[in-house]
């Protein structure tokens, strides 16, 4: 395995940075969570009922690249996407934050989240955990994978995932 | 007044599965069944493929069905309204060449619906248009 440089990384600093990546999100200030992500990034939500799913050969909800994720942003911060328009509040509570493991200059991330979708007077409530695979770079963090993994077993009542997990 | 979520999706995503349903579940409800259309000699390179040109426009976290259920739980939120009680489907009716987007094909289907499930003449058109 190879030395890491410099100190080791602390929860508290993953958390922060989960924290601020979630402040980012539930203010809709999508173009700076962008920011965040590699060129190489994956975002994905994997189905309800094979959440150990691997994308190329099980359907998820969610597979970007870091094309489509941008297209992603681009579309729900234009006119069009009605689902998000009027835009949704949400607010993502993030807990159980650990650090799996770290090489080199990856740091794997596991947390759980409950997200609130609140719109035309319903709450969608989103349960799960996060996979995430961070890199540090120039002394940030940024977001290489970033899998969202619900533990509904089902989308009912909330019928869509028309926001960023 | 209070209503209910008007619509739900779920997406099994087992292989093989060939399914795309909708169900009306109750007057208040739709249930949608999705999932992508296969063939056993799909190789693993087209299977990636297919399920990854499925995710740009269809599913729950797809770039286009959220916004359709959206826009069918706004047709749910409307017709649990008792107030006003036809829906208006005149569109083009005073064209003489109706175009795709007008709504013609919704009186037809219709007038159709309502020889065969009512059992009842079609309504004449000049009752309609008073409407």
């Amino acid at each position: 395995m190879a030395a890491q440089l410099g100190p080791a990384i602390t929860r508290e600093q993953i958390e922060d940075f989960l924290y601020a990546e979630a402040a980012l999100l539930d203010e809709w200030r999508l173009q700076e969570w962008l920011e965040l992500l590699t060129e190489d990034v994956t975002y994905s939500v994997p189905a309800t009922d094979v959440p150990e799913g691997d994308a190329k050969n099980t359907l998820f909800l969610v597979a970007d690249d870091a094309i489509r994720v941008h297209s992603r942003v681009k579309q729900l911060l234009g006119k069009s996407a009605w689902a998000e328009n009027p835009r949704s509040r949400t607010r993502r509570l993030i807990s159980n934050v650990r650090i799996r493991e770290t090489n080199g200059e990856t740091i794997r991330v596991t947390a759980n989240f409950i997200v609130y979708r609140m719109r035309m007077d319903q709450v969608d409530t989103y349960v799960g955990r996060y996979e995430y695979t961070l890199v540090q770079r120039d002394g940030q963090l940024k977001i290489r994978e970033r899998k969202a993994i619900l533990d509904l077993e089902a989308l009912r009542p909330q019928g869509k995932v028309s926001i960023i997990l | 007044m209070r209503w209910s979520k008007t619509c739900s999706a779920q997406i099994p995503s087992r292989r093989g599965e060939a399914r795309t349903t909708s169900h009306n579940l109750s007057r208040s409800a739709v249930l949608f069944l999705s999932s992508p259309l296969t063939g056993e000699e799909e190789t693993p390179e087209n299977r990636a493929l297919r399920l990854d040109n499925f995710l740009t426009f269809l599913g729950p976290g797809g770039f286009a069905t959220p916004d359709d259920v959206d826009m069918l739980e706004s047709c749910q939120r409307g017709f649990l309204n008792r107030e006003v009680e036809w829906s208006d489907m005149s569109r083009g009716m005073k064209s003489d060449h109706p175009v795709p987007t007008d709504e013609l094909q919704l009186r037809t289907f219709w007038r159709r619906w309502n020889q065969l499930i009512m059992l009842s003449q079609p309504v004449h058109a000049s009752a309609q248009k008073a409407a």
